[in-house]
C-alpha cells in the first residue's frame, strides 16, 4: 500500500542545512499498522510530513498504492491519505464548530449531497453523539477534540491514516480510550496506519511492525512481538525499552545518552 | 517521632473567578520526612497547585487555606513575606517542567546559578563561582566551565533541566519540589536526569516531592505515592505496594496503560465514578 | 475538573444561548456572541462608549425629528446672529444665524457617513493585503509590505491633504483620501496575525484536505484576524473623525453650508474670544464621539483579545 524508498528530507541550504531524514526505507501492506519510534530529532514526524506533502521530498521516492506521489499532491491523494495531528488543542480551528470542521472536507471534494448523514455517521464512528455537532473546540475536552480530529480524517474514507503522536498530549486514561478507538476503526474500516510515537508501549500495542529511528536515520526494523519477547535488539532499541519500563536504580547508565 | 519536614493538613486552594469559585485542591493532607513522596494525578487533579501552594506561589486570584501548613515547624500560612523569601530557594526549592520557560533566556547558566546562590548565602563572587562550577559538575555536565558561560537556548533540553537542578540545589535546600521535571524531555534523557536527581537527593538527605502524571515513573522513583483526583487525595500508599492499590481510580490508572510486557486488547478504560469527585 | 457552576441558574432564552450542546449553527454562534456580550457589559466604561456610539447613530437617524431648526437656513441676520445659548437656541447661533444645536445634530450624519465609509473601504483592503502577504510569503509578501510601508511613511493628514488637493475638495474625496491612508496599519495587523497561525496544525489539516489557497485565507485565516482588526478600527475611529474634522477645518472636506463639525470649528475660529460657543460646541461634539469610540474600542479589546485582558 505504502512504499518509502530511500527517503531524504533536507531543510535549508549551506550552513543552515538540516538533514532531517537520511535514507529511510520501509514498506507497509494494506490493512497493516506500521510504527515509527524515536526521540525528538529522530525525524519520525518529518517522514509523515514528507509523505503527505507538508515537508519536501529532497531525495528518494514515496509510492502510494503503487504510484509515485506528485508535487503538489492531487485531490485524489488527499482522498487516499489523511493525517491526525499530535496536539488536539491546535489541530481544530478555534472559530469553527465541529459541524463546519467535518463538513469542510466534503465541501472541498464536492461531496455535499448527503453531508448531514455523513457528519452524523462520522461522529458516531468516533463514539460521539449528535449533540457535539455544533460545539466549538473550547467546549470540548482533549479526548473529545482528538476524536473529532479522527472523525475529520476519516470522513473522506481514506485508505491510509498517518498518526503523528495522537495520544501524547492526552491523559493516560483518555489515551487508552483513543487507542482502543483507533484499533477498532482499523479493523472495521480496513485502514492502513503509520503511527509515529516516542512511546514504545503505544507503538507495540497498535502496530505489528515498527522502525526505530535516531537522528534522521533508520536504526532497526523490528516487530512488536520481538519487543515483547525481549529478543536481542540493537543497543539503542534496548535503551528505549529499558527507559519505557520506568526508572530503576539498578539499571546500567546508557553511555550514549549522556551529553554535555 | 521527630518533627516532620513538611506538615500539610486540609490544604485547600480556591480560585475566585467572575463565573464562580473553582476549588483546585480540596482538603489535601500529608506529612513528609526526609523521604521521597510522589504526587500523581491527571490534568485537573490539583497536583501542581498543591506544590505551588506549599511554596506560596499560587497565582492570583487563588486563595490558599489549610488547617496546618508547616515546614520544619515554621507556619507557612502566617509567615512574613521576608521569611517566605528566605525559605524559597534557600530551604525549599522547585524544579519545573520545561527549562525553556523556567531559565532566564538572557542570562548565562553560570550567572543564574551564582544569582541563586548569592540570594541566600553571604558569599563573594569568587566563592559563588566555585560553588556554581561544583554544582555543574555534580549534575554531570561534561565540561562545566564551558556550560557555565552558555545561554539556555544554546543547550539541549536535558542539559537545561540539569542546569535547573544545579541552580535549585546550589543552596543545599532541605526540600525539593519537582513538578513534572522530566515530562518535556526525551525518555532516555529523562532517565539520566532522574539518575542525577536520585544521587543528589540521597547524598544530601533531602526531602523530595515528585509531582507527575506518570504513575509508573513515580512509583519507581519514590518511596510513597499520593494519588490525586479532582482536588482530593484518593489513595496513599508505599510505592512498592502499588499492585495492592485499593482505590478503583488507582487501579484503573495502572491498568489502562499499554505495556511491553503483556498485550491486553482492548485496553481497560477508566470508568469515572462521580463518587470519586465528592 | 471540580468547579462550581454559574452563580444563577439560567432559564428560557438565556438557557438556550448558554446551552453546552447547541442544536444549530445559529444557536452556537448566538451563544458565543451572548457570552462575549456578557463579558463586555461588565465593563462600565465600555458601556459608556457603546452608549455614545448608539446615541450618535440614533441622532443621525432621527435628525429630522430632533433638530428644532434647519441646519442650513439661518434666521434673521440682524437679530439672531451669534446669540449665546438660551431657551430658544440651546447651543446658541453662529455667524449665519443658524442654530448650532441643529447643525450639530445634522452634522452627526456626516460624521457617521465618513466613518462608516472609511471603515468599509479601508478594512477589507487592509485585511486582504495583510492576509495574502502573510500567508503566501516570499516575493508577494515583500512587494505588498513595501507598498504598505510607502503609505505608512506619510503622516495621515498630509497625505489626505495631498489627495484632496489633487482630487478637489468635497466630502467624498475627503473620505477616499482618509481611507487610502487608513488601511496600512490594518494590513500590518492582519499580517502579524496570519504569520502566527500560518504554521498551525489546523491550517495544515485543511491543506491536507486539498483546500485551495483562497479557501484557506478567507475561511480560516480571516476569521482569526477579525477580532484584532475590529479593535483597531474602533480605536482608529477617533483619529478618522479628527482627520475629517481637520480637513473640514482647512476647507478641504465638507463644503459649506454642510454642517460638518470640523468646518463649524473653523468658522468659529474667528469668533473664539467673544462668542466661544460657535467653535466650542462642535468641538465638544467631536471630543465626545471620539472618546466614545475609544472607550468602545478598549472594551472590545478586553473582550476579544484574551491576552490583553486582565
Amino acid at each position: 500500500m505504502l512504499d518509502i524508498q530511500n527517503l531524504q528530507v533536507v531543510y535549508g541550504t549551506g550552513r543552515l542545512r538540516v538533514d532531517a531524514v537520511k535514507d529511510v526505507s520501509f514498506h507497509v501492506e494494506q490493512g497493516a499498522a506500521y510504527g515509527l519510534v524515536g526521540e525528538s530529532g529522530s525525524g519520525k514526524s518529518t517522514v509523515l510530513r514528507a509523505i503527505c506533502g507538508l515537508a519536501p521530498v529532497s531525495g528518494g521516492r514515496v509510492l502510494v498504492d503503487g504510484r509515485e506521489v506528485t508535487t503538489p499532491r492531487t485531490k485524489a491523494f488527499y482522498r487516499t491519505v489523511q493525517m491526525v495531528f499530535q496536539d488536539p488543542y491546535a489541530s481544530l480551528h478555534p472559530r469553527h464548530t465541529v459541524d463546519r470542521t467535518l463538513s469542510e472536507p466534503l465541501a472541498i471534494h464536492g461531496e455535499r449531497n448527503d453531508a448531514e448523514t455523513r457528519i452524523l455517521q462520522a461522529l458516531r464512528e468516533v463514539g460521539l453523539g449528535p449533540s457535539f455537532r455544533f460545539r466549538y473546540p473550547h467546549q470540548l475536552s482533549g479526548g473529545q477534540r482528538q476524536r473529532i480530529a479522527i472523525a475529520r480524517a476519516l470522513i473522506l474514507r481514506p485508505k491510509v491514516l498517518l498518526l503523528d503522536e495522537p495520544t501524547s498530549a492526552l491523559d493516560a486514561s483518555v489515551q487508552a480510550e483513543i487507542l482502543n478507538l483507533l484499533d477498532d476503526l482499523r479493523r472495521k474500516l480496513g485502514l492502513t496506519y503509520i503511527l509515529v510515537s516516542h512511546d514504545l508501549a503505544v507503538v507495540a500495542h497498535l502496530c505489528e511492525r515498527l522502525l526505530v529511528m535516531r537522528h534522521g536515520e533508520a536504526v532497526e526494523e523490528t516487530t512488536a512481538e520481538a519487543l515483547r519477547s525481549g529478543a536481542a535488539s540493537n543497543e539503542y532499541t534496548q535503551s528505549l525499552i529499558q527507559a519505557s519500563q520506568g526508572y530503576s536504580r539498578a539499571s546500567k547508565q546508557p553511555q550514549a545518552a549522556l551529553a554535555g | 517521632m521527630t518533627k516532620p519536614l513538611l506538615d500539610v493538613e486540609d490544604l485547600r486552594v480556591r480560585f475566585h473567578l467572575r463565573t464562580g469559585t473553582v476549588e483546585a485542591v480540596r482538603g489535601v493532607s500529608f506529612q513528609l520526612g526526609r523521604e521521597r513522596l510522589g504526587i500523581v494525578g491527571e490534568s485537573g487533579s490539583g497536583k501542581s497547585q498543591t506544590g505551588r501552594a506549599i511554596l506560596g506561589l499560587t497565582p492570583p486570584p487563588g486563595e490558599v487555606t489549610a488547617k496546618r501548613l508547616a515546614f520544619d515547624g515554621i507556619d507557612l500560612l502566617t509567615a512574613s513575606r521576608r521569611t517566605l523569601r528566605t525559605l524559597r530557594g534557600g530551604r525549599i526549592s522547585m524544579v519545573m517542567q520545561d527549562p525553556k520557560y523556567s531559565l532566564n533566556p538572557v542570562m548565562t547558566i553560570g550567572e543564574q546559578i551564582i544569582e541563586a546562590y548569592q540570594a541566600h548565602a553571604k558569599a563573594g563572587r569568587g566563592e559563588a563561582r566555585d560553588k556554581a562550577l561544583a554544582m555543574l559538575e555534580a549534575v554531570k555536565m561534561r565540561d562545566p566551565a564551558r556550560v557555565f558561560s552558555l545561554y539556555p537556548h544554546e543547550v539541549s533540553g536535558g542539559m537545561g533541566q540539569r542546569a535547573m537542578i544545579a541552580m535549585m540545589l546550589v543552596t543545599d535546600p532541605d526540600l525539593l519540589i519537582a513538578d513534572e521535571p522530566t515530562s518535556a524531555l526525551d525518555v532516555t534523557v529523562s532517565m539520566e536526569v532522574l539518575r542525577i536527581l536520585d544521587e543528589l537527593v540521597t547524598e544530601r538527605g533531602m526531602g523530595l516531592i515528585f509531582i507527575s502524571h506518570d504513575l509508573k515513573l513515580v512509583s519507581s522513583f519514590c518511596d510513597r505515592v499520593l494519588v490525586m483526583y479532582a482536588g482530593r487525595v484518593v489513595e496513599e500508599l508505599e510505592a512498592k505496594n502499588l499492585r495492592e492499590a485499593q482505590h478503583p481510580y488507582t487501579q484503573g490508572l495502572m491498568r489502562c496503560l499499554p505495556t511491553l510486557v503483556d498485550d491486553v486488547r482492548p485496553l481497560p478504560t477508566l470508568n469515572r465514578d462521580p463518587a470519586w469527585a465528592l | 475538573m471540580a468547579g462550581a457552576p454559574l452563580a444563577d441558574t439560567p432559564s428560557g432564552l438565556r438557557a438556550w444561548l448558554l446551552s453546552a450542546e447547541p442544536h444549530s449553527r445559529w444557536q452556537a454562534r448566538l451563544g458565543r456572541f451572548y457570552l462575549g456580550w456578557r463579558a463586555f457589559s461588565r465593563n462600565p466604561l465600555a458601556m459608556v462608549g457603546l452608549s455614545v456610539v448608539v446615541l450618535l447613530i440614533l441622532v443621525a437617524i432621527f435628525a429630522d425629528l430632533i433638530a428644532p431648526y434647519s441646519p442650513v437656513v439661518g434666521g434673521d441676520l440682524r437679530t439672531q446672529r451669534l446669540l449665546p445659548p438660551n431657551e430658544t437656541f440651546w447651543l446658541g447661533t453662529d455667524d449665519q444665524a443658524r442654530d448650532i444645536f441643529s447643525r450639530i445634530i445634522y452634522g452627526s450624519r456626516i460624521t457617521l457617513y465618513v466613518i462608516v465609509l472609511v471603515a468599509l473601504i479601508a478594512t477589507p483592503i487592509g485585511l486582504l493585503v495583510g492576509t495574502v502577504s502573510g500567508y503566501l510569503g516570499g516575493w508577494v509578501d515583500t512587494v505588498l509590505m513595501r507598498i504598505t510601508d510607502i503609505f505608512l511613511a506619510f503622516p495621515r493628514l498630509i497625505l489626505a491633504l495631498a489627495f484632496v488637493a489633487a482630487l478637489g475638495p468635497g466630502i467624498e474625496n475627503a473620505i477616499i483620501a482618509i481611507a487610502i491612508t487608513s488601511w496600512p496599519p490594518y494590513a500590518r495587523i492582519a499580517r502579524a496575525e496570519t504569520l502566527m497561525i500560518r504554521n498551525s496544525d489546523f491550517i495544515a489539516a485543511v491543506k491536507l484536505q486539498g483546500a485551495s489557497t483562497p479557501r484557506i485565507i478567507l475561511g480560516h485565516v480571516v476569521p482569526l484576524c477579525i477580532s484584532s482588526l475590529i479593535v483597531r478600527v474602533t480605536l482608529d475611529m477617533a483619529g478618522i473623525i479628527l482627520t475629517a474634522a481637520g480637513l473640514g477645518f482647512l476647507g478641504l472636506g465638507a463644503q459649506p453650508p454642510m454642517p460638518e463639525w470640523g468646518a463649524m470649528v473653523a468658522t468659529g475660529r474667528n469668533y473664539l474670544i467673544d462668542q466661544w460657543w460657535v467653535a466650542a460646541m462642535p468641538g465638544l461634539a467631536i471630543f465626545v464621539v471620539s472618546l466614545g469610540f475609544n472607550l468602545l474600542g478598549d472594551g472590545l479589546r478586553d473582550v476579544l483579545d484574551p491576552k490583553a485582558a486582565k
